[in-house]
């Protein structure tokens, strides 16, 4: 059986937009019911440990809420292995939990970060409506990704064949 | 002329920090503020939600400590309601609070002060952390991910999730451990002992290296607060308050938690969004003290596991059986309560009702208010409601460990800085940056930012003298 999908997620709900990614994540999750070959991960922070799911993956699909002004409302974008100068506090962000597979030696797999604009960062239950507005997009994002990696997966396995 | 340096933020620490070490005419250092951005927001956010949410509510405060918030406010919920759990339920909520514990203090050790300690202070910023440590022994931080692992199992294991488990009720617990899952950690548990041993016997080889270095670093005398069993050994999850002096002299024992108001205050400074508990009879700042796992190593008489208990006696033995002051010891017992933790997991494994499903003992009453008192991995945390008649939340307070150990992370900082503060005609010194880091390091803190973080946070340093202006700048990252 092929590694599987992940498909990661992190955020706090109870932060108003900071948790759409969560909130998306969640969509996803009950896409992929029953689908063994994805799965969805929910996080308030990342922390190491995300770094040996990646070892154990063919993609990852990280979820996030962004919050660039100049940046479109959702942006999808490749995510490379990166120490950088390591200045992290409690959180371990994707670039560095990719490096941090790297070197205990496994396998990093091609990785995507989608983000979504969050606007509101205050107490709150609820995603401002303009956040909610781009979560069907980034939801269609993230399934292109997916079918690209599945499809990408069987031409290589009837190439082996 | 009088100059200030400022770090801003700390590295690796949660939330938003800042150090600001003041030096007076002669370039001496005569103090440091550790600055905390603090949002007390989360209180006032809570008002007016029904009681019975709060355990799911409170644990979104922070995304490293989430299950301590959602214990320590479910035994508030119990007191509203007037109720104690059954003890099937009770065992699962430790049992939880050890995965916790476990989880946080591994991730605490291996992947933020063992770089500190194992590549040494002086070593470049960009070798000077995980990556450098893997570089020199990948072991290390291998078999940190998988003791971190452990605890969430742990915790996933009786919360459903290894984040935000929504498993404790008024009263109890809504979900059973799963048989299959409680063999699944008890095979597990051999392997997080060796690596905490491991992990001892690595930091405690740093100790017999830099023995005076390790003696004097953020040293100073306080009081000591936590949890203690009626026998008075170590306890996180019940117990009562016990507050010893810089002595070991006792100056509160078997204290109720509920009545914390009567015990501690709280103390504001202009310069900091963050309390400054004290001890009440004491005053300000007189009564400051110390929580965390120095703290509760001090207090506690036993530990109520083998391994941890023999452990103890070595830490006992330190300082003579006198508390232990140096704040790099509370890595020392940081490791020792990981391996009270994995032992004390295997203990309630081990009960024949662990898997049972008597969860809830049921209650109708809505008492007007309820304390809940946990030691959290950081220190002692106090969750308080008020509520109504209905049940609708009119007040909270919250005193997190962070806030306790404000005073004594401001005494290490300056500390640390009178030692190797040297700017007179050299600028700010890397050594130094790295020390004052390190020194809060020590206590692990948590900012409760609530909100995580988006970017890299960047290291800069900043010298400025008596008028403000800029006499030297170093960034990092």
């Amino acid at each position: 059986m092929p590694e599987p999908i992940r498909i990661i997620a992190w955020g706090n709900r109870g932060r108003s937009d900071d948790g759409v990614a969560l909130v998306l994540a969640e969509r996803l999750a009950a896409r992929f019911a029953g689908d063994p070959g994805v799965e969805v991960q929910q996080y308030h922070q990342l922390g190491p440990e995300v770094a040996d799911d990646l070892g154990r993956c063919r993609l990852a699909v990280f979820l996030d809420a962004h919050v660039r002004e100049d940046w479109d409302d959702v942006v999808v974008e490749p995510v490379r292995p990166s120490a950088g100068a390591a200045v992290f506090a409690h959180h371990f962000p994707p670039p560095l939990l990719l490096a941090l597979a790297r070197s205990i030696n496994l396998r990093v797999p091609p990785a995507w970060l989608v983000s979504i604009r969050g606007r509101c960062f205050e107490f709150g239950d609820g995603l401002s409506e303009r956040t909610a507005g781009g979560l069907a997009r980034a939801e269609q994002r993230v399934l292109e990704l997916v079918a690209d990696a599945r499809r990408n997966g069987r031409q290589e396995g009837s190439s082996h064949a | 002329m009088s100059r200030i340096i400022k770090i801003d933020p700390v590295t690796r620490v949660e939330g938003h920090g800042r150090v600001v070490i003041h030096l007076d005419e002669a370039g001496q250092v005569a103090g440091a503020r550790f600055h905390v951005v603090e949002f007390r927001g989360f209180e006032k956010f809570c008002e007016r939600r029904h009681f019975s949410e709060m355990p799911t509510l409170t644990e979104r405060i922070c995304g490293i400590c989430p299950v301590s918030h959602h214990l320590a406010s479910a035994k508030a919920v119990d007191a509203i309601c007037g109720v104690r759990p059954t003890p099937t339920a009770r065992m699962l909520r430790e049992l939880m609070h050890m995965g916790q514990m476990i989880q946080s203090h591994a991730l605490s050790f291996f992947h933020l002060s063992a770089p500190d300690l194992l590549l040494g202070f002086d070593c470049e910023p960009a070798r000077r952390n995980v990556f450098g440590l893997i570089a020199q022994d990948p072991t290390v931080a291998r078999r940190g991910i998988r003791l971190r692992q452990y605890g969430q199992q742990v915790i996933a294991a009786v919360g459903g999730r290894k984040i935000h488990p929504d498993v404790c009720v008024p009263g109890g617990m809504n979900r059973a451990l799963k048989a299959a899952d409680r063999d699944a950690l008890l095979a597990g548990a051999d392997e997080a002992l060796g690596t905490t041993r491991f992990a001892i016997d690595l930091l405690l080889g740093y100790f017999e290296k830099h023995a005076e270095f390790v003696r004097t670093f953020a040293s100073f005398p306080s009081n000591y607060m936590g949890l203690v069993s009626p026998e008075g050994r170590l306890e996180h999850y019940d117990g009562l308050l016990r507050m010893i002096g810089p002595n070991g002299e006792r100056l509160e024992d078997f204290y109720d938690p509920a009545s914390y108001l009567s015990l501690i205050a709280e103390a504001g400074e202009d310069w900091s969004y963050l309390k400054f508990p004290f001890y009440r009879p004491q005053g300000y700042p007189e009564g400051s003290y110390r929580v965390g796992p120095l703290a509760r190593l001090n207090v506690c008489d036993a530990i109520g596991t083998p391994q941890a208990q023999r452990e103890l006696e070595r830490f006992r033995s330190i300082c003579g059986g006198k508390p232990v002051e140096g704040s790099l010891y509370y890595h020392y017992a940081r490791l020792i309560e990981i391996l009270y933790a994995i032992e004390r997991v295997g203990q309630l494994l081990s009960h024949p009702d662990i898997c049972g499903d008597d969860l809830i003992a049921e209650s109708y009453r809505v008492l007007p208010e309820g304390v809940g008192v946990i030691e959290a991995p950081r220190g002692t945390l106090f969750h308080h409601y008020v509520v109504d008649e209905g049940g609708s939340i009119e007040r909270v307070n919250l005193i997190v460990s962070t806030g306790q150990n404000n005073r004594a992370m401001n005494e290490a900082v300056a500390q640390v800085a009178r030692q190797y503060v040297k700017v007179n005609g050299e600028g700010i010194q890397e050594g130094m940056l790295n020390r004052v880091e390190a020194a809060i390091r020590c206590y692990d803190p948590c900012l409760s930012c609530s909100t995580h973080a988006i970017g890299q946070m960047p290291l800069i340093v900043e010298l400025r003298d008596a008028r403000g202006a800029l006499v030297d700048r170093v960034q990092r990252g």
